[in-house]
């Protein structure tokens, strides 16, 4: 393990909601309050603070970071900005982790916002700008091309039906009924629903999809003599890893992630893990899609490739089964304003970690966590281990 | 030879045009949406936190200094009156187009308030820093719950 030892101590988050009256500031201050009131710390022992946001477009706010400093308490303190896309929240965590395992910050605020209920006609249409304006703009191309050919070369590949992957849909958006912030919690939905929902470019159906969300979710991270003091359930930040591939989408294996690998090979060396099939209790893999949770299990390994499906049709990623996936509900249950939604997965491991996920708790008094987002242009996995 | 040697006019060179298309659609803020209906009621509020003795023009939620919630009694009227902190005129459009007649803005901190307000002034001649100011509404018919509810602000 690098540097000094760095514990999370406290986690706080806004209902996720498909359009909030809240500006993106007092969203960001809803959290950033509740994360230091669940630790009774206050402003002024904070020595800096991590911002994160995906991109300016959706909030529609030029530097919306810096808009958004006064709701993060980020006042008269060291503030940066981080931001890989929906790699967003969980790159935010390890910054605040080498805050303070580099010795320079003894307490950091990381804060993540997403409001995209501003961006008009549909926070895709920010997308269209990310793809070369020569060779690819002038083809008129969709966001969900990227998806829906990922999709297909993964079920190609591995003989994988659509029935196969809509199961993970239905898990997370049962598991979401339970998160008392959920915006697409449904405890009735099944296969058919998924597989009957509107076709947006195939295989790619609505409620494959997660929904367009404004939330904001914040953490408190201490470094280890603070943590102690502060609380006597820190959840220690054990590896970190994080990586990019190439910028042309096209040239990338659409049916295995390994940036993500890259990013968990990272990870599992820092935290001395050799085996985390077995090792690692509980998982909150990206899940923007139902296909990228199976796709990020395997690019963790934590599945072997194109066999993540069983794990979900055997019920081992149930909340009550061996190997829990996305407890909280995800993106696709919870919602996923982006930066908001992968911190909100670092928050959930935190929780239960600590005990303290209610009615979402997975039994068996877990001991390890991992979290994981991906984003950038689509190439960029991050990884976080967390531990008691 | 290099590229910008051969090319003597930005023209010649082959270009591909786009435009980013998108629209904001904002909300005000549970704070805004309050402060913006009291403009249309002819008045300016501002929100005071105890424990940092500072009032938020236009009136906030939170205080960003220390983060605690500036609710319902931190709400106080402010103003109508107040100190021009600085001012420029205005000359060039954001196209840069000449702008006749300039535009006055002024930085004004209302009484009762600690934060500036950005606004217009209103009135021909000189400012000053230090002047007193006044804001000036729109007639109530024409208010519709904006920051150009006031018009901006005159010289006491």
């Amino acid at each position: 393990m690098a540097g000094r030892r760095v514990a999370i101590v406290g986690a706080g988050m806004t209902k996720f909601v498909r359009r909030a009256l809240e500006t993106g500031q007092e969203l960001a201050w809803e959290a950033a309050s509740k994360a230091l009131e669940s630790c009774e710390m206050t402003l002024d022992q904070i020595d800096a603070v991590v911002l994160g946001s995906a991109p300016d477009a959706f909030d529609g706010v030029h530097m919306k970071v810096e808009y958004l400093s006064p709701g993060a308490g980020a006042w008269g303190k060291p503030t940066i900005r981080g931001y890989v896309g929906g790699g967003t929240g969980v790159f935010a965590a390890i910054q605040g982790w080498y805050h303070i395992a580099s010795g320079m910050f003894d307490t950091v605020l990381v804060v993540c916002e997403e409001k995209m209920s501003s961006c008009h006609p549909h926070p895709q249409a920010a997308f269209n700008y990310i793809f070369d304006h020569t060779l690819e703009r002038p083809l008129g191309p969709n966001l969900l091309w990227i998806f829906a050919l990922e999709m297909n070369a993964y079920m190609t590949k591995y003989g994988l039906t659509k029935r196969d992957i809509a199961m993970v849909a239905v898990k997370n958006k049962r598991n979401a009924a339970d998160h008392p912030a959920a915006l697409l919690g449904d405890p009735n939905i099944t296969v058919e629903d998924i597989l009957q929902s509107e076709v947006l470019a195939w295989p790619v159906q609505r409620l494959d999809v997660s929904p367009v969300t404004d939330g904001a979710v914040a953490i408190v991270m201490a470094a280890e003599h603070v943590a102690r003091r502060v609380t006597n359930k820190p959840v220690w930040v054990e590896g970190v890893g994080w990586s990019l591939d190439t910028q042309y989408w096209t040239n990338r294996d659409l049916s295995y992630p390994t940036y993500v690998e890259e990013a968990a090979r990272k990870a599992y060396a820092m935290a001395g893990i050799k085996e985390p099939r077995k090792e690692i209790h509980i998982v909150e893999p990206y899940d923007p899609f139902d296909y990228k949770e199976l796709h990020h299990l395997e690019g963790l390994l934590l599945a072997d490739r194109g066999k993540a499906a069983e794990l979900i049709a055997l019920g081992i990623a149930n909340r009550d089964g061996d190997m829990p996936v996305t407890p909280s509900g995800g993106l696709l249950g919870v919602g996923n304003p982006i930066a908001a939604a992968g911190l909100m997965k670092v928050a959930e491991i935190f929780w239960q970690l600590r005990g303290e996920a209610g009615k979402r708790q997975v039994p068996g008094q877990p001991r390890r966590g991992l979290a994981q987002a991906w984003g950038d242009l689509m190439q960029v996995g991050t990884v976080i281990i967390l531990g008691i | 030879m290099p590229l910008i040697e051969r090319i003597q006019h930005l023209n010649e060179a082959r270009a591909w045009r786009g435009a980013i298309r998108l629209e904001g659609v904002y909300t005000a803020g549970v704070a805004g949406e309050r402060w913006l209906r009291g403009l249309q009621e002819g008045k300016i509020y501002g929100t005071r936190c105890p424990r940092c003795r500072y009032t938020y023009v236009p009136a906030r939620r939170f205080c960003e200094r220390c983060l605690g919630e500036l609710s319902e009694d931190a709400w106080i009227e402010v103003g109508p009156q107040g100190t021009l902190i600085s001012w420029t005129r205005v000359h060039v459009a954001p196209d840069g187009a000449p702008l006749v007649p300039p535009r006055t803005i002024g930085l004004i901190r209302l009484d009762g308030a600690d934060a500036v307000l950005v606004h217009e002034l209103i009135g021909d001649g000189e400012w000053a820093s230090g002047m007193r100011v006044e804001a000036v509404f729109r007639p109530p018919a024409e208010r519709v719950g904006s920051i150009r509810d006031l018009l901006g602000f005159r010289r006491l």
